[in-house]
């Protein structure tokens, strides 16, 4: 791997070398394309090398040291459209833009996604899509992306997580957990938390500052490691902006934020300021409107450039942002006297980046930052207990018999109380990052050109948890419990280095090639673990070739790439887990009191030290074309995710005495004298007459056998998922001033979890000898009917927009169509045999290995193991079939109670579902240059229609079903003063 | 320009209500019709005189009408849907005791009907009386002296011998019926609305059963407690509760098998060790959740020969509720003729109460109202009490009704006779046994054990 590296880093040196960086400087002026004013703090970006300044109080701006060929010159200032001026750079130039105001007067105004034309798939959308479909939280952009589907209430009491080229639930590979998600630069790590292993939360993020944002679903450059199922990429608003105020109506969620960028200084010279405060209000329930999720999201940014007028500015970017809120349902009448859920949702955020542009031979760009998040998710649950009993609370970490004590096992109060968990997360997340590029270019023979721009970069990140873990207010009232502190546990440190190159080639005036390729190596380390260190390497690359024509285009871009998914904490560190058994039990006396004894069996996390990091193979290959006013394209996707995590149980045999109660009459001590003690190590139970006058009474007792469990991490089996993406935009009707869109994706997915996972039926289940259940069995994937599925999904949108600029008037129908749904469970090994057995009735456990459409399916563990010899695995067929044909029935009727069945005769059948639509309603109108305001309405015509399940033969609802967006409407008002 | 526009959204419109699909409700018809029920005696074979025919809604309206010598009850009846029920008693010639029960669900009443003019015909089922009975059963639970809620780890059931003699029961094991709540989803129904298993001999009991260890003696008019949750004295916590940690009752308590120390603290001291039931679970859980709203509850005895966990254990005797293979609906399939006695209970705050246990063992059903701390108790049978020589003038009248019996609920013992006070006097009490919880049972304005 490291080989690897060395050679693309030699490749880069020599293509540095080859190619001659000439620079050149673009100076000029912008100004309002109606009243020719200075647009002062308007942004200049040269989006190849990432150089930028900002635009003085007499309009005029300066880049200087610009490589030769082709310029792409990004001009922002908020309010206006941005231009993206392109033209080939062959000598010092200046230009003048013209800013043409940002409002729905302009002709080109669109409110969905749109494709970014480079080498890999990648969707933007910007500012205007997000206020006209009301944006609350940014988990939702995924409904403008082709084939996306609205969520009928956008409310923050539900925290979904975003899941790039995927369905979600019930699929293997963990997709959201390797969806990444980026706020100016800055990732949102879930790594650190210890009770999930799902993508980061979006809640915190304010999105009424959003200005843009960037979904790649593609290939993702070896810059952003650390991920496996793309990222989402979100930027904030900058620069110099007026008073905005922005105010949301849902039924469930209210919103109102204000905003800010401030000018620093005479002119600005001493940086600009954006400041933004949003207030969030979601509610759980219409009729009782009291249990909350609140985000108060305040944002500062400051952005300023030094030395803007010598050689080599720098600038300079510091970023604080911070949430306070969470969910709360303290307030809610409906609930008993101060019982209440509150879980706090802090963040604190914050990066500091230095971009310095050199604009040299040997270095065009540098880039240094550090960034630090800590989160406080603190949940406290009070809760009204009461109890006519003492009931027992085992606290003991200490294996072996322990009786009621007061320390090792105490004993709860009777009557009426309250008992107040806290369960203490703190995520915590740093990282530094430095960042280099070259950008060279070469004039060859004839019209060809050739660039290079090269990147090397070194990553640093840590995750960790700073955390106490569950806790009592008061541990005298505290049930069953041992602590396990998140704060004990070791940083999961990773370095990254990486490297990559990109080639631009000017193949003749109407064609270009561009080919990128990096590598990029993980060195995670997790200190004072077993895991030690990992080392994993990340190919990828990508090309793209295009003909451009006056009124065709045509681009075709193909890219493959490996990325790896570090895992949580959750996965690194499994709670340590113990077993507690009641060993024995006094009678409970006239006063509710009595004397409980346990065995406690304790057991340390189980660290698989071979598990290997879970990672993507993503392939992918596209045409984009236009033509005449018809722009398309298609994407082909084929993402195939190994080694993901995957939860398994690992279980230990052990034995214990169990001592039955005594009574009051049948006992030589009377109640009232007796004393009980246990041994710790044989668990006898010896009572004792605190008069003395009768001796030690031992009781007798029987050993019980049971088994310990314990979660171990491993690596799953491999599953893959692949489609097709498009979107079509037809040419404009100039009568109706109408855009039609025509979007959609055909997604199919398939897994099948073949790894040998253990399992126990449960601990109260009873074997044929009186003794508890005594056989674990070794399942292929699952202890379930089924271990694993297959899905297609075909959905298209289509999007009529109408956009009337004399009246400041936007108005868009979405028609959601999902024309092909089709799910079906399957229970196969590695190689696609049917391992199931397919059987008429229910209450059958023979069967054949035929089709199980329209059968009930058994399914036996390949292996089973004894409490006696757990070490070795038995073919459990063969010995099912020995003890029915030897009649022990005993044997017989326990080992068929591993047999797992499918619930009903059509649990393997295939669902396909009827199609279904959708009609989304929004628009916008702007009431002259001040005033917004937007109305949105998702399943307009509330389509309650039912559809038809080919799985069950039945049609059920659309209502409440989940497949379409419940009816939900939503009002906005956005003011600048 | 506008009209362009106009069509072209009118048009997305109409694409959606296209693939929408409409549901036209019925027209409702508010008619009578005179329906004519005829009953007959399975023994027999002939048409059943005297016996009480109830046809009833599920809003809870009720229609009585006693069969004629031709065995034919006659209705005049709203157009519905409605649930019959009906009861009464067959004596042999070679004396034995019968009980006949007859039930039947879902019978539409309209013009379209078959029934009308034509009328019904129904065999009644025949089932053997038994003495030993449920005489009471307290599972609601009760409020809480803080106010925050109910309690429902204070379950109880009285067994009763209701004969003269003596009594042996050897293997006696209690049992659920699925669901566990009588207004869940029920889907144990055929295409003809009867019970999947109904004359198929036997009664599912889910997830487990407790069974005594030694054989249950109980001399004439002797009764049993059994706690089945929590054998101790709950009004330490809950004034509203009931003591269940006298040395005399029995108890559910199986450690081993079911954990849960909030359902099963361990019993009082004063209770032997001999009278835990022990639980044989084919089923899953951590304890036996008898419902708190309307359980079907039985009790039944194993013969001899049968060893019960080996019984309990053998896979080809599960069944599975509604159909679906999974162990949480995993039950034990008791043959009828095990069945000892039964009681069906509807919970006054749902409509949707669906029956459970088949006519041979219950025909009926008794509505409860849960977290008051009422219990359901079984009527007296006053003939067969007052017919006991000098128990009449023992006997004590004036028991308090429910305070809020809702529609549907009977609110005291019709016949007004308490029969806990007039037991302490020393009167022997008959309690009626028709095998229908609809006549035999009333819902009590107290646990009997505050009394």
């Amino acid at each position: 791997m490291k080989h690897l590296l060395a050679i693309l880093l030699t490749f880069m040196v020599v293509c540095a070398s080859t190619l001659r960086a000439q620079p050149f400087c673009v100076s000029g002026r912008v100004i309002d394309a109606q009243t020719r004013e200075p647009m002062v703090f308007a942004t200049v970006v040269h989006q190849t090398t990432q150089q930028g300044t900002v635009v003085g109080e007499d309009g005029r701006f300066m880049l200087r040291n610009l490589p030769k060929g082709k310029a792409l010159i990004e001009v922002r200032l908020f309010g206006y459209v941005p231009q993206l001026l392109t033209f080939t750079l062959t000598r010092d130039t200046s230009i003048v833009v013209k800013l043409v105001e940002q409002d729905l007067r302009l002709d080109e105004v669109t409110v969905t996604s749109q494709k970014q034309h480079i080498e890999t798939t990648a969707y933007t959308v910007d500012r205007t899509s997000l206020e006209h479909n009301q944006i609350v939280n940014v988990n939702d952009v995924t409904l403008l992306l082709p084939g996306g589907k609205s969520q009928g209430d956008q409310s923050l009491i539900d925290d979904q997580r975003i899941a790039l080229r995927s369905e979600g639930s019930g699929e293997m590979g963990n997709a959201s957990f390797g969806t990444a998600v980026e706020v100016d630069g800055q990732r949102l790590s879930n790594n650190g938390e210890m009770d999930e292993t799902t993508g980061a939360s979006t809640r915190t993020v304010t999105t009424s500052d959003i200005e843009e944002v960037e979904v790649i679903t593609g290939i993702p450059s070896v810059e952003y490691g650390d991920l496996s199922n793309g990222m989402v990429k979100v930027k904030t608003r900058r620069g110099k902006t007026p008073y905005m105020v922005d105010v949301t109506f849902k039924p469930h969620t209210k919103l109102a934020a204000l905003a800010k960028g401030f000018s620093l200084g005479r002119t600005g010279q001493g940086g600009i300021l954006n400041v933004s405060y949003e207030w969030t209000q979601s509610v759980s329930s219409l009729a009782s409107p009291y249990t909350t999720y609140r985000r108060n999201g305040l944002s500062l940014r400051y952005t300023r450039q030094f030395l803007k007028e010598k050689a080599m500015p720098l600038n300079f970017n510091l970023d604080v942002k911070g949430n306070l809120g969470g969910y709360d349902s303290e307030s809610d009448p409906d609930a008993f006297n101060d019982t209440y859920t509150k879980k706090q949702d802090y963040a604190l955020r914050s990066l500091m980046r230095l971009q310095w542009q050199v604009g040299r031979p040997w270095l065009s760009y540098l880039e240094l930052s550090a960034d630090v998040s800590m989160e406080d998710k603190e949940q406290r649950v009070n809760t009204n207990r009461s109890s006519a009993t003492s009931q027992p609370a085992l606290h003991t970490t200490e294996q072996g018999y322990h009786i009621a004590d007061g320390i090792s096992i105490i004993m709860g109060p009777t009557g009426y109380w309250y008992e107040l968990a806290i369960t203490d997360s703190k995520p915590v997340d740093f990282g530094a990052h430095l960042k280099a590029k070259w950008d060279h270019e070469k004039s060859l023979r004839g019209d060809y050109q050739i660039e290079s721009h090269a990147k090397v970069g070194l990553d640093y990140t840590a995750s960790g948890n700073e955390g106490r873990g569950l806790y009592y207010a008061d541990e005298s009232f505290a049930p069953t419990w041992r602590e396990a502190r998140y704060d004990t546990l070791p940083y999961m440190h990773n370095l990254a280095v990486y490297a990559e190159e990109q080639l631009a080639l000017q193949l003749a005036r109407k064609q270009d090639l561009k080919l990128s390729f990096g590598l990029r190596e993980d060195v995670t380390h997790i200190a004072g673990s077993d895991y030690g260190t990992v080392n994993s390497l990340s190919p990828r690359g990508s090309l793209q070739y295009g003909i451009h024509g006056k009124k065709k285009e045509l681009s075709i871009h193909a890219g493959i790439g490996k990325s790896v998914k570090l895992p949580s904490m959750q996965v690194l560190f499994p709670t340590i887990s113990y077993v507690d058994w009641q060993t024995f039990a006094s009678g409970t006396t006239a006063s509710g009191e009595a004397c409980y004894a346990y065995y406690t069996q304790p057991s340390s996390a189980i660290y698989n030290a071979s598990l290997k990091w879970q990672y993507s193979l993503q392939r992918e290959v596209g045409v984009e074309a236009k033509l005449g006013k018809t722009r398309l394209s298609l994407t082909y996707f084929n993402t195939s995710t190994f080694n993901p995590y995957l939860r398994t149980s690992v279980y230990r045999p052990f034995s214990y005495e169990l001592t039955s109660p005594i009574t009051a009459a049948d006992f030589p001590i009377p109640s009232a004298n007796r004393n009980y003690t246990v041994d710790p190590i044989s668990g006898k139970v010896i009572v004792h007459d605190v008069t003395g006058n009768v001796a030690d009474q031992e009781l007798p007792s029987r050993t019980l056998h049971r088994y310990i469990s314990n979660t171990q991490w491993v690596n799953g089996s491999s599953s893959t998922r692949q489609g097709v993406e498009w979107i079509v935009d037809f040419a404009r009707i100039p009568a109706l001033r109408t855009d039609i869109r025509w979007d959609g994706t055909f997604y199919h997915y398939r897994g099948v979890e073949t790894t040998l996972v253990a399992s126990h039926i449960g601990s109260s289940t009873n074997q044929s000898d009186g003794q508890p259940y005594s056989y674990i069995g070794y399942y292929e994937g699952a202890a379930a009917a089924s271990n694993g599925s297959v899905q297609s999904q075909l959905n298209t949108n289509v999007t009529i927009t109408t956009h009337v600029p004399v009246v400041r008037f936007i108005v868009s129908v979405r028609f959601e169509c999902s024309f092909y749904n089709m799910k079906r469970s399957l229970r196969e090994d590695r190689e696609g045999n049917l391992t199931g057995y397919a059987m008429l009735d229910a209450s059958d456990y023979f069967g054949t290995k035929s089709d199980y459409k329209d059968h009930y399916v058994a399914v036996y563990p390949k292996y089973y193991s004894t409490w006696d010899d757990p070490a070795t695995l038995r073919p459990f067929y063969d010995d099912l079939m020995t003890a029915r044909d030897a009649g022990d029935t005993n044997l017989y009727n326990d080992l068929l109670r591993m047999v797992r069945k499918s619930n009903t005769n059509y649990y393997f059948n295939e669902d396909r579902i009827s199609p279904y639509f959708a009609t989304d309603f929004n628009v916008t109108k702007e009431i002259g240059k001040y005033v917004k305001l937007s109305f949105y309405a998702t399943n307009f015509w509330n389509n309650t229609s039912r559809v038809h399940s080919s799985q069950t033969d039945r049609r059920t609802t659309l209502y409440n079903s989940g497949r379409i967006p419940a009816f939900y409407y939503g009002l906005s008002l956005k003011v600048r003063l | 320009m506008m009209k362009h526009l106009l069509y072209l959204y009118i048009m997305c419109g109409l694409m959606t209500l296209l693939a929408s699909s409409c549901i036209k409700d019925e027209e409702l018809r508010y008619e009578s019709f005179d329906v004519a029920v005829q009953l007959k005696n399975p023994i027999t074979g002939e048409g059943m005189q005297g016996v009480s025919v109830v046809m009833s809604t599920t809003l809870g309206n009720a229609w009585q009408a006693t069969t004629d010598g031709a065995g034919r009850a006659h209705f005049t009846l709203p157009a519905g849907i409605y649930d019959l029920s009906a009861s009464g008693q067959y004596t042999d010639a070679q004396g034995r005791e019968y009980v006949m029960n007859c039930s039947s669900s879902n019978i539409k009443v309209n013009a379209a009907s078959p029934i009308v003019g034509q009328g019904l015909e129904l065999s009644m089922v025949a089932s053997r009386r038994g003495s030993l009975i449920i005489k009471e059963l307290y599972q609601g639970g009760c409020q809480k002296d803080d106010g925050s809620g109910a309690y429902y780890f204070d379950k109880y059931v009285i067994l009763y011998n209701n004969g003269q003699l003596p009594l042996t029961v050897n293997q006696l094991c209690l049992g659920m019926v699925p669901p566990y709540n009588a207004h869940a989803t029920n889907a144990n129904f055929d295409a003809d609305g009867r019970l999947t298993y109904d004359g198929k001999g036997f009664i599912p009991a889910i997830q487990a059963i407790w069974y005594f260890n030694d054989a249950l003696h109980l001399e004439g008019g002797e009764e049993i407690v059994i706690a089945l949750n929590g054998a101790v004295d709950h009004t330490v916590s809950y004034s509203n509760s009931v003591n269940l940690g006298s040395a005399d009752y029995y108890c559910t308590y199986d450690p081993i098998t079911f954990t849960n120390t909030s359902y099963y603290p361990v019993p009082s001291e004063l209770i032997p060790t001999s009278h835990y039931l022990s639980a044989a679970l084919y089923g899953q859980g951590n304890a036996w959740p008898l419902s708190q709203l309307d359980p079907a509850f039985f009790i039944f005895s194993v013969p001899e020969d049968v060893d019960i966990d080996a019984y309990a254990n053998d896979a080809n005797n599960i069944w599975y509720h509604n159909n679906v293979v999974s162990i949480s609906g995993a039950c034990l399939r008791i043959p009828t003729e095990w069945i000892i006695d039964g009681i069906e209970m509807f919970s006054t705050i749902s409509n949707k109460n669906v029956k459970r246990l088949t006519d041979e063992v219950d025909a009926g059903a008794v509505y409860l109202t849960s977290t008051f701390g009422y219990s359901v108790h079984r009527n007296v049978d006053v003939a067969a009490t007052k017919a006991i020589p000098g128990n009449e003038e023992l006997l004590v009248y004036g028991l308090s009704e429910t305070p809020d019996a809702s529609q549907g609920v009977v609110p005291a013992d019709p016949s007004g006779i308490h029969a806990e006070a007039s037991a302490k006097r020393g009167a022997f009490i008959i309690y009626q046994d028709t095998n229908n919880s609809s006549n035999d049972f009333f819902e009590r304005y107290q646990a009997s054990l505050r009394d």
